[in-house]
């Protein structure tokens, strides 16, 4: 390959130079460091030196050319085993040319008084790691850490592990346990009490090639060999233009444990976080200390790696194999919620989801993010699931200014500001040195309660205080329904004078009628009954309560029908065929099964969404999500309503097996049985009102999915056929599409396949 | 036989039927009340009003035993028939009160004993007089509040000589030596502080394993060494075995063997519903344990016949017959709004001394029903006006929902609190919570700064302890 000479640059704010001669000639062979061009710049006259030695193939940039751009090409070296023609079509981007460019670019900005954009930086984005199939083992954080360790030791030889009494003693908190005896006293190193000293040992090892581990007694005696971390660990492959880079992992129990006072109780994750150049890891659970930690051991980049002594101990399920790694740069959702995002690191995370279980008891749910590593930070899991919540609270053990949650605060500021009802809340130690009294040391760091507390704050500040100090009711009403996030200006008051009571509250709760009281701007989800003053030109009537289902229904559509751009295809379908074949296959039964017409438009969905798989999909805001499997979603008609169980993975099932699943499924649904997972996240759903003799109708999509199809009747019509009227049973398909995620294009190919599968039925056969 | 005509008429004329008949007529309604006996009913001449009178002589008694504490000096003594006289005389005048206040609402008193006649969805009212029907008292609502009376055990049936009930010690014609009362309630309690008061030895038997039973576990513990140290007697956790009449005095036996020599006994055991003779048993109405059975607005089995007040069911207290009375009335006249009465927020009052008064769950049924709760204390010792009046036992004690600052129950035992209770009863009634209560500012000295105190100490911010 032929080298680039690129125009230098010869201090910070030079963006072109003149080329003032050229010491070398086409042909010269030069060596690396030999002097080969003069540059000048308005302020001096400074040596361009080869870096690499070959022949000099071509000179782009006559001597005495100015304005050449900085980073241009000015010459070609060839290598020893190329010759003139690699340099065959090369030319030299003309500066004045790239001038006028730049010019024209900055005529297309906008005008200065528009928003300017915020710079967000590039987020590389990493897929989690599989979900793991296999057997698990219960270990301890402990034990996880030191099998990661002699792992990573049997692979790779270079590996070798040092710090204070690591060997003999088997490591201060025994995470280095049993590694001495298996690699020996030269891989598996004790030294002197002098973090500096060591931790410079290692970086320089790292240079070299080899794959230090450095463990620090505390990360509090860490900070003797700071200076090692940052400036020679992190900043080396910078300072060496890539040429050189320390791939190692500094690791050790970060943050307080119990009573071991100010100076030794300190959580680095903010310290390091802010050093670009370093990876910085924090986990919590014995499984992401393990794949992490091995991850970090293989990562080409300096890794702090910061544990936790109150978590050593705590035993967790950790995948049985010794290939186990967690991507860093990858958070973990840990409990799914839809009220608040709650997101922490390290122990942090135990607490947080102790929070949502006591938020879960007074009706908040609260996601549960883990952030595993510090830095590279996965902004994106926060954001999404910002945009599903609304609200956010960062916990960590760490102080709140220039913290781990302030730089999530002030990104998701950035980035989601327009998602969020409500200010993010930090919660972290109290702006002190942490105190060494029991008690005060409780106080000093953040505990559930303070994360329920914040939480609990988010909802009283933003909602019901300002919306419901008009409505006429009692404290105790105005409380309970602030302690279950209600609006009480949906409730009827049946105290005097219309005032709002206890029973009220208590009633709208049991009856579901009630509805949170999030935002102002937001409307009541279930709107109060429009006709609370009757209509005197109204009819009498009765006046049915509305179920919980009822109101669930009525929202959800609303919302589907009101933010989802609908649009609607539709198809008739000649189904004779279809009947006969069901037909046939119902004769042969013998009281095993009874296919349906619907059950043949599943799998022709399924069928169809295989060879269509763009319709397969659901929008979800920056991406669309398209799916593997087609999990299709059956309207079931219950009592007091309607619900949609899931047929999944209808592609690779028979016929037999979805009529008599979904036979099942409509059971259940009937006898209000289906669990969770029984009826939700489908792929597409179908609607049937064939059986009411409904000919066609336009159904309301199901979110998130993005198509939903209504099937209408089958009835005799005439229609013409190879030039002849005939007789044939038809039936109507009616498609409602989310414009977003569906073009019509790709809409109209997925009813086609779904009407040829219909009306050539033996391809739903299999 | 005289036919009259109404839009409501009310069997029984004590508080719970006079005030149900005045509301209605506030309510643009023709009311009759039919009344067998005394206007003002059991309340008003043979319970609440003529006890609080005895009581109140037994209590300036007392303090009259005291005075030099006060730097007073008094020669104490009394004189039984003028106390009786004063008592009776208070009944009469709210007597005459009562029927004034009809007359005044225009409300028909029809004297005699009612009865429900005539046919399912017919029914009318025969009044008998004499044993004759003397008037059919037709009205398409009809509210039964004959109320109720003592409950007697079989072997103590009061024979005005050795046993009384409430009756008979209403009017003594001497302070026994020896007295025994049966049964902690409220009655039983106020006739032994009154007869302890003018120097009665009393022993209070309660077949309950304490003392005022539907009291707060720590008030009638409080209640009970109190009344000790005034010189009763209690023995709890059983019944009497049996009484041996002797010439002049009593032998009696009690369930758990001790024997016992006493000169009078008491009987306060409890009521039963007036039921009887009244032509229930022809009707649709239920009866259970002597008692009408109704739904949340009065209603009995029988389309527009109602029942109120002590006939109707626990509490037997007259202020509960009142408003079950007016809510029955103002839901017949179809009222908005119209609420069930909650029986949490109904005061229950001793006046013994010292005073016993409560409202609401006690801490044990809090608990019991699942709360978890804040209780704030405060005792009398601690506050000014109590120490200034030379009554410093006592307590205010306070339960709230930890949860939504909910107040749960207020119990109080000691100068007054009868007087005080309705504060939390006002509150409870407007549903307020804590913080409202601690924002009230309670004038300065009153006993009752130790209701807000309380309350501030149930959420340890009390400031005078």
């Amino acid at each position: 390959m032929t080298i680039n000479i690129l125009m230098p640059s010869l201090s910070p704010t030079m963006k072109e130079g003149t080329l003032a001669s050229w010491l070398v000639k086409e042909g010269d062979t030069v060596e690396s460091g030999q002097t080969i061009a003069e540059i000048e710049t308005d302020k001096a006259t400074m040596e361009v030196d080869a870096v690499d030695e070959g022949t000099v193939g071509k000179i782009l940039v006559e001597a005495g050319s100015q304005n050449v751009p900085v980073n241009s090409v000015i010459a070609v070296l060839l290598e020893e085993d190329e010759d003139a023609s690699a340099l065959e079509g090369l030319t030299f981007d003309k500066p004045e040319a790239k001038q006028e460019q730049k010019q024209e670019q900055k005529q297309e900005k906008p005008a200065s008084s528009a928003p300017k954009t915020v710079e967000t930086p590039v987020v590389e984005i990493v897929e989690p790691e599989p979900e793991w199939s296999g057997s698990f083992k219960k270990q301890t954080v402990r034990e996880a850490l030191r099998d990661a360790m002699a792992e990573e030791m049997r692979t790779d030889e270079n590996i070798f592990l040092m710090g204070e009494e690591v060997a003999e003693y088997q490591g201060a908190y025994k995470v280095s346990q049993g590694l001495l005896d298996e690699f020996g006293a030269k891989r598996v190193i004790d030294t002197p009490i002098t973090e500096h000293g060591f931790a410079g040992v290692a970086v320089g090892a790292a240079f070299r090639g080899l794959r230090p581990i450095v463990e620090f007694m505390t990360w509090n005696f860490g900070m003797q060999a700071i200076d090692q971390i940052i400036n020679s660990a992190a900043k080396t492959r910078y300072m060496s233009g890539g040429q050189m880079s320390s791939p190692m992992v500094f690791r050790g129990p970060n943050g307080s444990a119990s009573r071991v006072g100010a100076q030794h109780s300190q959580c680095y994750a903010a310290w390091y976080g802010h050093i670009p150049g370093l990876v910085v890891i924090s986990p919590y659970d014995a499984s992401d200390a393990k794949g992490l930690l091995k991850s970090a051991i293989r990562d080409n980049n300096p890794v702090v790696f910061l544990e936790n002594e109150l978590m050593y101990g705590v035993e967790f399920d950790v995948p049985d194999t010794d290939d186990w790694t967690v991507p860093i740069g990858v958070a973990k959702t840990r409990r799914i919620g839809s009220d608040v995002t709650i997101v922490s690191y390290s122990i942090g995370v135990g607490k947080a989801l102790e929070a949502s279980e006591k938020l879960a008891e007074l009706g908040i749910s609260g996601e549960v993010i883990d952030l595993r590593t510090i830095r590279p930070l996965d902004i994106n899991t926060i954001i999404n699931s910002v945009k599903k919540t609304s609200r956010l609270v960062v916990v960590e053990e760490g102080w709140s200014q220039s913290g781990v949650g302030s730089e999530i605060s002030a990104r998701i500021m950035e980035q989601a500001f327009e998602y969020l009802d409500a200010p993010v809340i930090r919660v972290s130690a109290k702006d002190v040195p942490l105190p060494y009294a029991e008690n005060l040391e409780k106080l000093a760091l953040p505990q559930v309660d303070d994360i329920v507390e914040a939480v609990q704050n988010i909802y009283s500040n933003n909602s019901v205080v300002n919306v419901d100090t008009n409505v006429f009711s009692s404290p105790l009403a105005r409380r309970i329904a602030k302690q279950n996030n209600l609006s009480l200006s949906n409730i009827t008051g049946t105290g005097a004078k219309g005032r709002v009571i206890k029973s009220d509250v208590e009633n709208a709760i049991a009856n579901g009628t009630a509805s949170q009281a999030s935002s102002a701007s937001q409307a009541p989800v279930v709107a109060k009954p429009v006709d609370v003053i009757d209509d005197p030109f109204q009819p009498e009537h009765e006046k049915v309560k509305v179920s919980t289902m009822r109101g669930v229904i009525a929202k959800r559509l609303s919302e589907s029908k009101q933010s989802v751009p609908h649009f609607y295809v539709s198809s008739d379908v000649v189904i004779d065929e279809l009947l006969s074949v069901r037909k046939k296959l119902n004769d042969k039964a013998d009281g095993k099964y009874k296919i349906s017409v619907n059950d043949m438009v599943l799998k022709a969905v399924a069928v169809a969404l295989t060879q269509v798989p763009e319709a397969n999909v659901s929008w979800a805001g920056d991406i669309v999500k398209q799916f593997n499997s087609v999990d299709v979603a059956v309207a079931v008609a219950i009592d007091g309503g309607l619900i949609t169980p899931v047929v999944r993975n209808t592609q690779s099932k028979s016929l037999i097996e979805i009529s008599n699943e979904m036979k099942e499924l409509a059971d259940k649904a009937k006898k209000g049985s289906l669990m969770p997972e029984q009826y939700q996240g489908g792929t597409v759903s179908v609607s049937n009102l064939g059986m009411y003799g409904v000919k066609q109708f336009n159904a309301i999509i199901n979110p998130p999915q993005a198509c939903i199809i209504a099937v209408g009747a089958g009835s005799e019509k005439a229609i013409s056929k190879d030039g002849k009227v005939v007789s044939a049973t038809v039936m109507n398909l009616t498609m409602s599409v989310d414009h977003r995620a569906v073009d019509g294009a790709v809409a109209g190919d997925f009813l086609k396949a779904l009407k040829n599968a219909l009306e050539q039925p033996d391809s739903l056969i299999n | 036989m005289e036919k009259l005509d109404f839009d409501l008429v009310v069997i029984g004329a004590g508080p719970g039927g006079y005030v149900s008949a005045i509301r209605a007529s506030q309510l643009g309604m023709k009311v009759a009340v039919i009344e067998a006996n005394h206007l003002g009913g059991i309340c008003l001449n043979w319970g609440c009003i003529p006890t609080k009178a005895l009581l109140r002589s037994a209590e300036i008694y007392r303090q009259m035993g005291h005075a030099e504490q006060y730097g007073l000096k008094c020669d104490a003594s009394y004189d039984l028939d003028a106390i009786v006289k004063r008592s009776r005389d208070v009944s009469a005048q709210l007597n005459k009160g009562v029927g004034h206040l009809l007359k005044k609402n225009k409300i028909q008193i029809v004297n005699g004993f009612g009865k429900i006649s005539g046919e399912k969805n017919n029914r009318f009212v025969a009044v008998e007089n004499d044993g004759k029907v003397s008037h059919q008292v037709n009205a398409k609502h009809i509210i039964i509040a004959t109320g109720a009376r003592a409950r007697i055990l079989e072997g103590l049936e009061p024979d005005k000589k050795f046993i009384w009930s409430y009756r008979e010690a209403l009017v003594p014609d001497t302070v026994p030596d020896k007295l025994l009362v049966l049964g902690s309630g409220a009655i039983g309690i106020e006739f032994a502080s009154f007869f302890n008061a003018l120097g009665s030895k009393v022993t209070v038997v309660e077949v309950q394993d304490r003392i005022l039973p539907v009291e707060d576990e720590e008030i009638s513990k409080m209640a009970q060494s109190d009344f000790e140290a005034q010189g009763m007697k209690f023995i709890t956790g059983t019944g009497i075995k049996s009484v041996n009449k002797n010439k002049s005095d009593m032998d009696i036996e009690l369930d758990n063997g001790e024997k016992l020599k006493v000169d009078k006994l008491i009987t306060a055991v409890g009521i039963v519903g007036n039921v009887e003779n009244m032509g229930l048993e022809n009707t649709d109405i239920k009866i259970e344990k002597n008692q009408i059975v109704t739904d949340e607005f009065s209603r009995t089995g029988e389309n527009g016949i109602y029942a109120i007040g002590d006939i109707a069911g626990a509490p037997w207290l007259a202020h509960k017959a009142e408003h079950e009375g007016v809510i029955c009335v103002e839901k017949i006249a179809g009222l908005e709004g119209v609420h069930p009465l909650n029986k949490q927020n109904i005061a229950g009052c001793t006046y013994c001394h010292p005073q016993i008064a409560s409202v609401g769950y006690t801490e044990k049924q809090a608990k019991d029903a699942g709360y978890e709760v804040n209780v704030g204390k405060f005792p009398f010792m601690a506050n000014g006006k109590a120490i200034a009046l030379g009554e410093v036992n006592g307590l205010v004690k306070t339960v709230f929902d930890s949860k939504t600052g909910e107040l749960l129950g207020a119990h109080m035992i000691g100068a007054e609190v009868t007087e005080m209770i309705s504060s939390f009863s006002v509150a409870k009634t407007l549903e307020t919570t804590e913080e409202e209560l601690m924002h009230t500012v309670f004038p300065h000295p009153t006993l009752s700064e130790m209701l807000h105190e309380s309350v501030l100490s149930a959420y340890n911010r009390a400031i005078h302890i």
